[in-house]
């Protein structure tokens, strides 16, 4: 197949990305289905290790639970990731205060994603990005297809609660923001294992200026491949790495193959 | 050798802390004049905004003795943030001086067909004459514009141009990337730059 050449008429490509994203609840990692129904699929520390030492470009994990009692665990899970793997470590999950994100920051995260509480304070991701930077804050959007066609709604809560407000308006109001990648999650393909929604990707003007990480049903290497064609800068990985389905290696070995410009495993 | 880590409330200095610590250096924290003084070799974390950083120095009252002893010859390592601390002046919200040791301007990046901002993920970095070095993790919107291109060690590319990655004067290094976040090769970078010359 046809990849994106390393170099496009001589001009070397900024690297695509493969994210590892980790649901935590308690001391597990957590996995649902179009984000209900959640199951405990391994411990988190034994899965971050695996996936950074295949070659994980960032680690998304999502505090599901996102509330006050349970954070101390979490905390603790971040300062292992940051002190003993030293991966790029992205937070989301109930995120409201630049105070939460002052001390998940301290910790040594380097970015963090808001969805819910954006709807309630547009205003959170300039506050934020303003003390830390845009590069460190991500707008998340969870999109559900309409009845429809072709019609996306913003979901808040993890996939609970409806927002009215469809999926096209949302992306404008990222641009407005000041949040620097915007993360968009297919609620429909979520542990689905059934390939990206690719509809929903075309939502995306691909060519703007900004970072887009997807994420919702992808199963391969084929599949990371299809959305990094389309435009998409980074893919999110959940079920399909936890199910061990796939594999980071194998999947950055295939894209290295049909010439994707990614980071490779070896050390100069 | 004593290497302190400058605390300015900028972010990632618990990060920098344990990577020298995995590299078996033991880091010492520096909140004011006197453990400037008692440190070896310095490094300048952070994270963010360089106004917001650089109003947190000045409050520290630390940036004229840093200048002096600097000048005196002690290694001054800035990473990210405090890679752009490093230069004459920031224009990220309000324009406001740095520490003015490299002489340069940091400026926003510009996006163009191939590049989209912030700039976030790995890229390699390349010498001077073109070879190829690791990859290393960047997140930043802005970068250093050096006055001077013999200062600029290491670029990565933007499209047709090239962007520090490494700029350097004598002691002073500045390091546009996450070393600490950046596996192996961060922390072996790490190590090269600490135990140079020492």
């Amino acid at each position: 197949m046809v990849g994106f050449l390393i170099t496009l008429f001589g001009v070397k490509l900024p690297s695509k990305r493969i994210i590892a994203k980790l649901d935590i609840k308690s001391e597990s990692v957590v996995k649902g289905i179009q984000f209900e129904g959640l199951r405990k699929v391994g411990n988190p520390k034994e899965l971050i290790s695996k996936y950074c030492e295949d070659g994980a470009d960032e680690i998304i994990l999502n505090d599901v639970v996102a509330s006050l009692y349970e954070r101390a665990n979490f905390l603790e899970l971040i300062q292992f990731i940051v002190e003993e793997l030293r991966v790029p470590l992205t937070v989301i999950g109930g995120i409201k205060t630049i105070e939460q994100a002052k001390r998940i920051f301290d910790i040594g995260a380097d970015k963090i994603g808001i969805n819910t509480f954006g709807f309630k304070n547009p205003k959170i991701y300039e506050e934020i990005a303003e003390r830390y930077g845009s590069q460190a804050v991500i707008f998340s959007i969870e999109a559900k297809k309409f009845n429809v066609n072709n019609s996306w709604e913003c979901m808040a809560d993890s996939g609970r609660t409806r927002t009215h407000i469809e999926v096209s308006e949302r992306i404008k109001e990222f641009k407005s923001s000041h949040a620097g990648e915007l993360l968009i999650t297919s609620v429909d393909n979520d542990g689905m294992l059934c390939g990206p929604d690719e509809d929903l990707i075309s939502l995306v003007d691909v060519n703007s200026d900004f970072p887009i990480l997807y994420g919702g049903g992808i199963r391969d290497a084929s599949d990371v491949a299809k959305i990094f064609q389309a435009g998409i800068d980074a893919c999110v990985i959940a079920s399909s790495l936890h199910y061990s389905r796939t594999t980071i290696n194998g999947i950055k070995k295939y894209l290295e193959a049909s010439n994707f410009e990614i980071r490779s495993l070896s050390i100069i | 050798m004593r290497v302190g880590i400058i605390d300015y409330g900028a972010g990632n200095f618990g990060s920098i802390f344990s990577a020298l610590k995995q590299i078996e250096i033991q880091p010492l924290v520096v909140k004011n004049n006197r453990d400037l003084l008692n440190s070896d070799a310095l490094i300048l974390p952070g994270v963010g905004a360089f106004h917001y950083g650089m109003s947190n120095l000045l409050e520290m009252q630390i940036v004229e003795n840093l200048q002096a002893e600097i000048k005196k010859g002690k290694k001054l390592l800035g990473i990210c943030l405090g890679m752009h601390l490093l230069a004459s002046r920031g224009t990220e919200g309000a324009t406001i001086e740095g520490i003015n040791l490299i002489q340069g301007e940091i400026i926003k990046l510009k996006p163009n067909s191939t590049n989209k901002i912030p700039h976030v993920g790995w890229d390699r970095i390349y010498t001077k004459d073109e070879k190829s070095l690791n990859y290393f993790y960047f997140s930043h919107s802005y970068f250093f514009h050096a006055i001077n291109s013999i200062n600029v060690s290491h670029y990565f590319t933007w499209g047709n141009s090239k962007i520090p990655a490494i700029v350097q004067l004598n002691n002073i290094f500045g390091l546009q990337f996450h070393p600490e976040k950046s596996g192996i090769a961060g922390l072996h970078l790490l190590k090269e730059i600490l135990n140079k010359g020492s």
